[in-house]
């Protein structure tokens, strides 16, 4: 199976209109 | 201290498991969550939400980063580093515990 690719994982911390309005 | 040991050579040999009041859910192929002990809202994206899957229950890191380096493109110092930096993050927002092995 092909191996998925690598992207450095960073915790981002969301405000709340971001989250439920975009 | 448990920080410390997470940047300490033995780093690898210490357990972690996700911390009890984070309610998770995909979104667009990334982790978006909320956790009731800070309030706050997160997004862990598609590798950080691979990463709290697998640590769903209790899982030494050294056998957390085969299985990422096994998945993923990456060389699997590279893995290493960067897993435990995002481990590091996610411990400093109390989103995971740290045990020794």
């Amino acid at each position: 199976m092909a191996k998925q690719q690598w992207q450095t994982p960073e915790l981002e911390t969301l405000n709340v209109s971001e989250t439920m309005y975009g | 201290m448990i920080e410390a040991g997470l940047t300490s050579g033995h780093d690898t040999e210490q357990i972690v498991v996700r911390a009890e009041g984070n309610m998770a859910s995909d979104m667009n192929g990334e982790k978006v969550m909320f956790s009731t002990r800070t309030g706050k809202y997160y997004n862990l994206g598609a590798v950080g939400g691979r990463i709290w899957d697998l640590i769903a229950e209790p899982i030494d890191i050294g056998r957390l980063v085969d299985t990422l380096a096994s998945e993923y493109e990456v060389e699997r110092e590279m893995c290493e580093r960067e897993a435990l930096a995002f481990l590091r993050q996610m411990y400093r927002e109390s989103l995971i515990e740290v045990r020794p092995s």
